[in-house]
């Protein structure tokens, strides 16, 4: 596990984006954390990183943003999504198959359905002791900062 | 009685003509899930490789599912988006069953399977080797966990042919179950869509319009059950 700990939004974005250099196409990062943690922060970071000039925002909505680019990103918000049928109506299991860098919000709710064969990186992020601060936890040894 | 038939239902894609149950021209690629970028370009092919524009067509027949959600929305979208403007009569073909057919001749039951993720698949069985020269139905496509489907295979002592993408990830659970079966690891193809959909039309099945197409989605609700039971191991 990597260990970090961010001092503002900007920290967390610039973090991301040196992290980003570790990514060569189909990881799964599945984010977790409250609200407000960071993971959107996080995921813009990830996708200025990969020379992306896409905007990014959380598709709560949408539940799919498709930011293309090489490699390609795909970003999921799973807020509301609750069961088997839900993801499987997203087509989520499709957009597996291409060896994109999928980014996914509250993959807490999804968990059960990610299996282990995926190449997939644990994102943890959490409140700190002071108001800015977030600890970010990457269930990932091998990566250069 | 000239039909076009194509699968998009599984990572595989491709498209076929047949006039009057004879096979006139075929496309099959392999690249991945693009085929909303790709299956018209397959369509296109083979309509112009057998001479035909689409109003000619007696019947337009897509695999309509179970399998991938995007895959199956693409091909029953282009179906109709084809059939509209001729009125062009439509028919479904399930992916199992098309699956299967290849293999109605062998002496077996075929045990069509997709990958369904979270170790469920989508199955169905066949019985082969009839003298009829067809298979005979044995269980509705269905949506089942790798368990229910080995427990479903013990109750057959006949030799079971898999067959489909998720043929592998079952093989190899049976395996561990100790089950014996055979692997036909041929990819899916609307060649058989093709042949299927002319068989059943000739045998009085009914062809609908498109706006009565439906794909057809299994919902895994029980394999899901099941897996909640295992609790959560992510």
């Amino acid at each position: 596990m990597t260990r970090f700990i961010s001092h503002s939004y900007n920290d967390t974005i610039d973090f991301a984006e040196k992290y980003a250099q570790n990514l060569r196409g189909g990881e799964i990062l599945a984010f977790y954390g409250p609200l407000g943690a960071g993971k959107t922060a996080f995921a813009a970071g990830v996708v200025k990183g990969l020379e992306n000039l896409s905007n990014v925002s959380s598709p709560t909505f949408a539940i799919i943003n498709d930011y293309g680019g090489n490699p390609r990103i795909y970003h999921f918000d799973m807020y509301r999504i609750e069961t088997f049928d839900d993801l499987y109506s997203t087509g989520f299991f499709d957009y597996l198959e291409e060896n994109a860098v999928t980014l996914i919000e509250w993959s807490e709710n999804i968990e059960k359905f990610l299996s282990e064969e995926y190449n997939m990186i644990k994102i943890k992020i959490s409140y700190g002791e002071n108001e800015n601060e977030r600890i970010i936890e990457i269930s990932d040894e091998n990566i250069s900062i | 009685m000239k039909i076009l038939a194509f699968d998009s239902s599984s990572v595989t894609a491709s498209a076929a003509v047949s006039e009057n149950g004879a096979i006139t021209a075929e496309k099959f690629i392999d690249t991945g899930l693009k085929h909303s970028e790709t299956l018209m370009i397959l369509i296109d092919g083979v309509l112009k490789e057998a001479g035909l524009a689409v109003r000619e067509l007696d019947l337009i027949a897509p695999v309509t599912g179970p399998g991938s959600f995007t895959g199956v929305r693409i091909g029953v979208s282009a179906a109709k988006g084809l059939a509209q403007p001729f009125d062009i009569k439509c028919m479904g073909i399930s992916s199992l069953e098309a699956i299967a057919y290849p293999l109605r001749n062998e002496d077996c039951i075929a045990v069509p399977v997709m990958d369904a993720r979270c170790s469920q698949v989508y199955c169905a069985l066949f019985g082969c080797g009839n003298k009829s020269g067809k298979s005979e139905r044995l269980m509705e496509d269905s949506a089942l966990h790798l368990d229910e489907l080995a427990e479903l295979l013990n109750k057959y002592g006949k030799k079971k042919v898999l067959a489909g993408c998720g043929s592998k990830i079952a093989y190899e659970h049976l395996e561990n179950n100790s089950q014996l079966s055979t692997l036909n690891s041929q990819p899916q193809n609307a060649v058989n869509a093709a042949m299927l959909a002319y068989e059943k039309y000739m045998a009085g099945t009914p062809a609908v319009s498109c706006f009565d197409l439906l794909p057809v989605y299994l919902r895994p609700s029980q394999a899901e059950r099941l897996r909640e039971g295992l609790g959560n191991r992510g």
